[in-house]
Formats: structure tokens, sequence, C-alpha cells
């Protein structure tokens, strides 16, 4: 059973991601909008006159205690001109967490109550302010982490997707009209697909389509989600500094934060476009104690979610056991994913490439098994070849990614919608295959379009529209 | 003015295929009927083509009989030729059709209505619909009489408003030969119903001595027939075959000629035709590249030398119906009896009913059949069995009887008309019903019998065949799961034989019966015990056990259906006060008023987020 919201109640949420930062809003969305601004807001002209959708200055204070929490502008967007149609009120105050869930805290306090994931962008659907298509297209782009993730949201918002499915559909209830009226008019005497016809129709023209949405969902996947980049190597061979060094190449840090635990450093950068988290890790070596062995096993943790792991060695030192034994942990993955990062390549004289193949010739050795890892030469201190490093990068994760496909790759619920399709119509080519009858394939070929439907939102179920709402972030 | 000396509980307007399911099904549980005719000898006439059932009619006249309705065992008292259609098309989609005799038809279905209990027969035109406040008192008729009654049942076919053209000639007329009703039409309108225009058109008739039949391909029945009605055991007349043939280039270069004098082509007909159900003229506009079209030469009875050529529905002028007839194989020196025309008439929008086909504008006032925008006989008279059924139940103050989309190719039928209402001639598919293996045509009387007898149409003796139909099909089943197979060289080379793959450990009859390639007749040849049950029963075991993985795919279908279909909308629900509804919707919701949430969401241009903000304000506003 879905969850029910209701209408009469007001609700109320932090708006803005939380971390150190300028400006963070709460925001309240319902009937007590007014009511709540009233009572916990103070102006600090008290006698001004409070005007829809003009910001005002002031401070929020907490009626029960009649302290002021924070400095803040605050602005009342009278229904129906605000983003769910109801009445909308807006704090900006200061962004420090603690603060921010004071403010709410009060906000809570005083008539309004949490608000659901997604539950303004729900009410603005309710309240007809937007559809469901475009409710999806805010959350993509409001979680859009770079560029590319827009581009797709903004290809969706302009119905290129749409467009594909809503064209096969159409072809899928031509097929399906075709069987019908074999059905309906038996006496008549007409022309009608034959069943092996029909399968070709269902296997060359249709399959493949279908087919080559839910391949670009893959792509969509890393166009929106980004990707995570696993920095690893024994200590000392320059991981740090390579994470600096590509977070400052790319000019676009966004949050350089320590790491959930002591082992990992994170840093999310936009990566011509592309959204990337690395991900540092502490150094492995061959004799851990206890608490580094905890830490190694957080990385094997992270090795399979990783879209590429870089294995940093120093150029400059030969390939030693500690190394090898970071290439060992390193086995079980697809070698694809696995690219080695010569680091330190000023240190040395020679030509790196030489000296890096001598190494690559070692590790192969070392290693016992025949893995064909890449490799590259740079130096993360003097910043030579990172952008080799990014393209490498890029060309491993998105390697036959066209623009044209992206605009057209479906989300998670999309996608799953086009594999039930596509099981459907598989069952309806077996059921011809074995030679059922033209009733039974037309239940098949239905299934088909239902599932199409479901895709474009022209026959959305609530039980997806609960899934749809439930992926917004709290406050949007 | 004079008031008629007896009131009745129901009066039904107009006897034909509607109308006696209504009047006969009222009657049948109990209350005093009424049937109005204009024209006594007209009871159950076929106006169009003298054939009961074909794909999802079928289905409707075994639905009618398991419900005890009269179609099914009338035309098997009358049928000249029975053939089950779709044989290899699948279990959900197979149908009966039967040829009838048109004049046999209508007597024995008099001959029922005059010795029907409670029923009462008047030849009358009805007038005027007497209505005080927003509740029907009766009728009042052309000759001024008032007839007062609970309900007043109209089932009035093409009559209303009727006016035949052929060529560019036209005249009122309710059909060939009968007046129209012109002034209940009015007084229909004057209740304040939206009314329509819709046109249907029908063949000329042929001369049997002036066919040459002897070039033309023979379509004979089955043999032997099967029955429509779970009770007919035997089909009594002798059977008659029909013949085929074809239009050619020289019919579609006299038609094509004869464009500029059709009705239809220059604009004289104003109402909606069938896209389905075109006329010859039609057909060969609209498909050019079509080098020719089907006609079937069907009998319209024994005793009768008049065929039907089904195929050549035309309201071209009399000159032109001649030369195109005679440009057709077998047919160069046909004479036509009478000539085929098109009629208009009225009918009124049907979302303006409930599902139970009662008004929503005047309570007691049911309507059944054309005036609701079907076409044919079979969408006619499941309509008008539910309208009488219904207004019965509303004298005796019982709720109405519903059947929903899962249960009933009827039920299909009036969701469609009350929600979606229609724009052309309404006919029936099997493609309108999305639980179609659920509905077949095998298993309608376990679908629909314990309804029947339920509320009192199913009478003891079907109510025993039925039972004993049923204890069959669960011994059938029985046997079926209790035959044990172990793996053997002799069974094994038996499985081979028919095409099917060794067993490896014991299993049972039943399911080896679910492999596809084994069928029941393979069955029957080497488990002789299997043969003791009549082939119709072990068919239906057939399709049960074959088709399981689909039917239970639709049953769960049926589930989610139910769900939503058992939330109810009050009657006196005020969709203004819904948040987030846009007018458009409020207005249709307003109008349509739908009965569950079910319903709202199959009413085009009702969004699912509409869907949804209804729901919610439920679940504030009534906990």
């Amino acid at each position: 059973m879905s969850r029910i919201f209701s209408y009469d109640d007001t609700i109320a949420a932090i708006a803005t991601p939380l971390g150190p930062g300028g400006i963070g809003i709460v925001r309240v969305s319902g009937p007590s909008a007014t009511q709540i601004y009233h009572r916990i807001f103070r102006q600090a002209h008290p006698t001004r006159r409070v005007t829809s959708h003009r910001l005002t200055y002031g401070w929020v204070f907490d009626p029960s205690t009649g302290k002021d929490v924070d400095e803040a502008m605050a602005v009342l967007m009278k229904s129906p001109a605000s983003y769910t149609r109801e009445d909308v009120l807006e704090i900006q105050c200061h962004s420090s967490p603690a603060l921010l869930h004071k403010v709410l805290e009060v906000c809570l306090a005083n008539g309004a109550r949490l608000a659901e994931p997604g539950e303004f962008t729900r009410r603005a659907f309710l309240n007809g302010r937007i559809d469901l298509s475009q409710a999806e297209a805010v959350l993509e782009i409001t979680t859009a982490r770079a560029e590319l993730a827009g581009r797709l949201a903004l290809g969706h918002l302009k119905g290129f997707f749409s467009r594909e499915v809503e064209g096969l559909r159409r072809q899928l209830l031509d097929v399906l009209a075709s069987v019908e009226v074999a059905i309906d008019y038996p006496e008549e005497d007409m022309e009608i697909l034959g069943e092996a016809r029909l399968i070709e129709v269902l296997e060359s023209c249709i399959r493949p389509r279908i087919l080559n949405l839910i391949k670009a969902y893959g792509r969509g996947k890393v166009a929106r989600e980004g990707i995570e980049v696993l920095i690893v190597g024994r200590p000392n061979v320059g991981k740090s500094s390579l994470l600096n060094a590509m977070a400052c190449e790319d000019k676009a840090i966004v949050t350089p934060v320590p790491g959930t635990t002591r082992d990992l450093i994170e840093a999310e950068i936009d990566m011509e476009g592309l959204a990337v988290r690395l991900v540092d890790t502490a150094g492995i070596r061959t004799d851990p104690d206890p608490v580094e062995r905890l830490g190694i096993k957080k990385i094997e943790e992270r090795l399979h979610g990783a879209a590429v792991v870089l294995w940093v060695m120093d150029i400059s030192t030969p390939v030693d056991a500690e190394d090898l034994s970071v290439g060992k942990a390193l086995s079980p993955l697809q070698e694809e994913k696995v690219l080695i990062v010569f680091n330190k390549a000023d240190l040395i004289d020679q030509n790196p490439e030489a000296v890096a193949q001598e190494r690559m010739k070692t590790i192969r050795e070392g290693l016992n098994r025949i893995k064909r890892y890449s490799y590259l030469c740079l130096s993360a201190k003097k910043g030579l070849s990172l952008d080799r490093l990014s393209q490498a990068i890029r060309q491993g994760v998105m390697s036959d990614h066209s623009e044209v496909e992206l605009e057209i790759a479906p989300n998670l619920r999309q996608k799953r919608a086009l594999d039930e399709a596509l099981r459907s119509i598989d069952r309806a080519c077996n059921a011809l295959d074995q030679g059922l009858s033209p009733d039974l394939i037309s239940i098949d070929l239905k299934d088909a379009i239902l599932a199409l439907e479901g895709v474009t939102g022209e026959d959305v179920t609530e039980e997806v529209l609960d899934r749809i709402f439930s992926n917004f972030c709290l406050g949007k | 003015m004079s008031v008629f000396p007896k009131e009745y509980g129901v009066i039904v307007v107009g006897a034909g295929h509607a109308g006696c399911e209504a009047a006969l099904a009222s009657a049948r549980l109990g209350i005093e009927t009424l049937l109005l005719t204009i024209n006594l000898d007209c009871i159950a006439a076929m106006s169009c083509n003298p054939a009961i059932g074909g794909l999802a009619k079928g289905h409707l006249v075994k639905e009618i009989d398991a419900l005890g309705g009269e179609m099914a065992r009338n035309i098997d008292a009358t049928g000249i030729q029975f053939r089950k259609l779709n044989t290899s098309k699948g279990p959900a989609v197979r149908a009966t059709r039967a040829q009838a005799d048109r004049l046999l038809y209508r007597l024995r279905m008099k001959k029922v209505i005059e010795g029907q209990k409670h029923l009462d027969i008047h030849q009358a035109m009805a007038d005027k619909i007497l209505v005080k406040g927003d509740i029907v008192k009766g009728i009042r008729t052309n000759t001024g009489e008032e007839i007062h009654s609970t309900c007043v049942v109209i089932t009035t076919g093409t009559f209303l408003r009727g006016l035949i053209h052929i060529g560019l000639k036209h005249f009122p007329a309710g059909r060939m030969g009968d007046p129209p009703s012109n002034r209940l039409s009015k007084s229909i309108a004057a209740l304040g119903f939206e009314m329509g225009r819709l046109k249907t058109g029908t063949t000329p008739r042929l001369h049997r001595n002036s066919i040459d039949f002897s070039r033309l391909e023979v379509q004979e029945g089955d043999t032997p027939p099967t029955p429509f009605s779970f009770r007919t055991t035997a089909i009594s007349l002798p059977q008659r075959p029909c013949f085929i043939t074809y239009t050619n280039d020289e019919t579609h270069r006299i038609i094509d000629q004869a464009l500029g004098r059709s009705p239809l082509f220059t604009g004289k007909i104003k109402g909606t035709g069938a896209r389905y159900c075109p006329s010859i003229e039609d057909k060969v506009y609209r498909f050019p590249d079509r080098p020719r079209h089907q006609i079937f030469l069907e009998p319209e009875g024994l005793d009768t030398a008049e065929i039907y050529p089904n195929g050549i529905a035309t309201s071209l002028p009399l000159d032109v119906q001649i030369a195109m007839v005679r440009s057709i194989k077998g047919l160069e020196n046909a004479q036509i009896l009478r000539p085929g025309y098109a009629i208009e008439y009225d009918f009124s929008d049907p979302t303006q009913l409930n599902p139970s086909l009662e008004t929503r504008l005047v309570h007691g006032l049911f309507f059944a059949g054309q005036i609701n925008g079907t076409s044919g006989y079979e969408e006619a008279a499941a309509q008008g069995l539910m309208a009488g059924i219904n207004a019965a139940r509303y004298c005796l103050d019982q709720a109405p009887l519903v059947l929903d989309r899962s249960q009933a190719y009827i039920g299909v039928l009036i969701d469609d008309l009350v929600t979606k209402g229609t724009r052309e001639p309404y006919r029936m598919f099997t493609s309108r019903a999305e639980y179609r293996l659920l509905l077949r045509e095998d298993n309608a009387d376990v679908r629909l019998t314990p309804i029947g007898r339920d509320i009192g149409l199913i009478d003891n003796e079907a109510w025993d065949i039925f039972k004993t139909r049923r204890r069959r099909l669960e011994e059938a089943l029985g046997l079926l799961k209790g035959i044990k197979i172990a793996p053997s060289a002799s069974i094994n080379e038996w499985l081979a034989s028919v095409g099917s793959s060794p067993i490896p450990q014991t299993t049972t009859l039943f399911s080896l019966l679910k492999r596809p390639e084994i069928k029941i007749k393979t069955v029957e040849g080497r488990f002789e015990e299997v043969k003791r049950f009549p082939p119709e029963v072990l068919d239906q075991l057939e399709i049960e056990t074959k088709y399981s993985g689909y039917i239970e795919r639709q049953e769960l279908e049926v589930k989610k259906f139910k769900k939503w279909e058992a939330m109810l909308l009050p009657e006196d629900l005020d969709y203004r006060l819904i948040p987030g509804l846009s007018n458009e919707i409020v207005e249709k919701l307003s109008r349509q008023r739908p009965v569950s949430l079910g319903q709202a969401s199959r009413i085009s241009g009702i969004t699912p987020a509409a869907i949804t903000a209804i729901r919610i304000y439920l679940k504030k506003t009534m906990g």
C-alpha cells in the first residue's frame, strides 16, 4: 500500500545541501506557512507590511524561549504563485548544519511537520503545477552533478527519449492490431502478417531498438551519477599528491571533505563534464597491523564499486613486494578497470616510457598472471601528463558514448520498464515459435505496450509515482 | 386522455432484441411487465443480417444464456447453419455463429413472450415518457392513453426519428415498412438528455432462383452443429449452406461513378456510421487498392427465396444497386427483392447512464440497445437483459446487478458505454476485453450461471444442467490428476510417436496435458477412461490445463483491477473541493459521476495525477 500524503498540513525541510557554506535555506509549504512566519520571524522593521515575494530582513527566534536563533532573510510566496502552489515560506540563514536544524526545529514546533522525501515536488505535481516528466526532470536537474548529467536531463525534457519510446509503442500497437484484426475478423478476406513475419518484425525491428535504449542506460548512469575513481598503491608513491593534482588540474573541486573512515580521503571533481569522485586510500602494505588491516578491508569493499582503479607506483624505485601485494589485491577486478600510474616521472633521467615497460615486465612476472593492464607515466607534483590521465579515465568509462545516445538514456525506473517490455517481447516470440495461438500472443504484446506506457508515464500507477517521488532529495 | 386499466412494475418500449430480453427478464423475476411495440408482427425482427453470434457476439449470446436470457435458445431452435469460428486461433477467441430462419426466429420469440407469466403485450406507439420530479411514472401512447409504471425501459432501436435513405431520396421510417417514433425522441430530449445521430445500413435482398450457385464457393455449417445454449441438447432444423462470391473491378467502377448520387458522399447523411461495418461504397472509396471484396450469400430461411448478400450494404440508388449486383460472379441475373438502404436515427449519449443502465437524470428510466449507441442484435440483447433485470430489481428495492470487466463481455460492453461513450455505432470485439482469456464461450456458465441463479433467473432445470456440467468437469479433472504415468519404454515410445519428449519420472496425465503438443484428442486415443466425458467438458479441461500459465497471469491482473473497482466514490462527491483537479476534469467527473476510482480512471482525459488527488482527498475526508 502506498503512502498517502495529506494536503491540509504544512511541511518543512532544509532545502539546501548540508555542509559548510554561505547560505542555507529552510523551506515551509502549506496553509500554516504565513502563520509560522509571524510566529518565528521578527522583522528588523516591525511596522513594515509583509509583501508576497519580497525578501524581509530580521531574526528567526524560538517563541518558546524568546531567544534568537539566527539572523536571516525570509520570503513569503503566497499561493498559487509558488513552487507547490501552496503558501510557501523560505528562510535564508547561515549555513551551519546545527543552525539550520535549529531553525527547522522551530518551524516544526510551530505548526509544520517534517516533509517526506520529494514531498514539495509531489505537491507541485498534484497541484498541477508540473507534470510527471517535468517532475522527473526536476529530480535529475537538481541532482545533476555535472554538465553531462544536466545535458541528459535536458534531452529528456526536450522529449528525445519519449519520442523514441512512443515510436516503439506505435510499432508494437501496429503488430498487436494485426494480430487482433485476424482474431476479430476470421471470415474476412484480407492480408495479415503471418507468424514468420511477426517474429521478424519483433526480433529485427522492435527488439534491437529496445535493447539499444537499455544499453544506453549504463552510459546514462555514468553521466547521471558520475563515477568513482579509486587511488590505490603502497605508501609514499604519491597518491595524495595525485588526488590534489587532479583536483587542481580540473579546477573544479566540489567538496574535498574527509572520508567516512580515517583511511579514505574523497574529493569530487568535474572532469570535462563528467562527475568524478576521487577516493584516496591508505597505503597497502605487505605486513599490516590490525588497524591497517581494517583499512585494507575498507578498500576491498570499494574496489568493486569503483569505475576505475588507479594503481599508483613510484617509477623512480623498483617494483617491490609491497607493490605486488597491491597487485594481488586488484587481481579479482576486470583488467579494463585498472590503470597503472607510474608517478614521479620527474625524478628519473631516462625515458619514462622505457622504464615503465621494464617495470611492467617485473609486475607481470611478479603477479604470475597475465593481466594486460594499461599504464601511463606522469608527475603529480609537477603536473606532467595529468591531462592524459583524465583522457584515459573518460575513455575507459565512456568508450562508445555519443551524445545522441546519451539524450535517450533511460533512468533506472525507465530501464526496468524497458527490461519488462523486452521480456514480454521475448515471451511473445517464444510463444510464436511454439506455435501458440494469437489470443495468447496478444497478451504478451499488450504487456509489452503497457510496459512502454509506464516508461513515458502515460499509464503510471501510483506505485511508480511513489517510487519516483521518494527519490527526490528532502526539500526539493 | 384515458388511463390504462392496469398499472405495471416495468414497461418496455420496443420489442426488438433488447426489448424482448428486458421484458422476459423482468417478468421472469415476477414483476408485472408490459411490452409495447409499434407492430406485433415484428417482435424480435432481424432487420439486418439473418445471423446471430460471431466473434465476441457469440460470447455475448452465451453469457445471456448463462444468466437466464432467451436469445441463445431462440437461435438454437430456429438456426439453419451453425459454425465454430477461429478454432485454430486459440481458446479465448473461439466463437459460435449461426444463420437464422428469420421468420421462425421472430415467431418463436413471439410465442415465448405470449406464453410468459406476468408479461402483457400491447401494440401501440409510445409518444411521451411521464415523469414527476425526477422519477418516471409511465408513458403516454399515440392514442392518448397513459400507462403507469414504476420503471420504463426504452429499447427503440433505429426508430427514434428514423430516416431512410436510398440514393438521394429519403423518407421517415423506423425500419423499411414501419413508421418512425418522432415524438418519443423529442420527449427524451425534453427531459434533458444529450442526443446524437448515428447511421447504419443494410444490403439489398436477392431472389434465390435468380442466382447461379453452381459457380460459387460453398460454405457448409459444422456437423454436428454446436448449439449456443448450455440447455440445448440438439439442433432440430435442417441445415443450409452459404455461398461465397466477390466484387470485381467492374463492380468498383460502377460504384465509383455513382458516388455523386450517394447520400453518404453528397453529405445528405449526417449521422456517423461505423468504421468496422462500412457500406460497399465506403469500402471501395477507402481501399481503392483492394481488387475485390468478399460477399457471403446467406439464406434468410427455409421457406423463403430471399438471400442476404452479406458485404454489400449500400444506400446507392436502386439502378446502381442493380448494376452493381449484376456485375458480380453468380449474380449476373440476380433480381433484387428489396433494395438496400441506410437509416439515420437518434441515440442518447450513454455516459448519462449508471452502470445499471438506469439514467442519472430520471430515476426508474432505463435505456438499452441502439438508443445507447450500439449496433448488433447481441449487443442489444445483452443490454436489454441487464436493463430488464435492473428495472425489476428497482421495483423490488434491490441493489442493481452490475457485471464488471473481468466477469463478462456484458460487463465490458456496459462499462465502455457508460464510461467512455461512443461516437460511432459500438460493436463488441474480443480485443475490447482485457481479460479475454478468462471470458471464454466455454466457461460462460461457470462465470455467470451462479449469478443468474442468485438473482432468480435460472430455474431448477437449468440449474441442474449447470451443476451436472460442473460436476463432470471436476470429475474429469480428478481423473486426469489421478492417472499416474510411470516412465516406461511403451509410454515413451507413445510420447515420441506424438512428437513429445520422454518422461524422466512418474507424472500425471494432468501435467502431461500441459505440454503444447499433447492434445486431449491424443490422450483419448491411449487412455480409454477419458472418453466417457463429453467433448465440451474435455475441451474446457484442456484449455484450463494447457493455458494455466497465461490464465494465472490474467487472474493476477484481475486482482489489481478489482482493487480499484472496490474504491467507491460517494454519490454526492463535490469534485470542486478536491485540490489539484483542473476545471475540465472537475466538469467531466461531475457530469459522469463514476461509481469507483477504477471507473474514473477509464474516463478519457482523466489523468493518473487526478486519480491520485481524488484518492488523497477521500482518505483525508473519510479517514
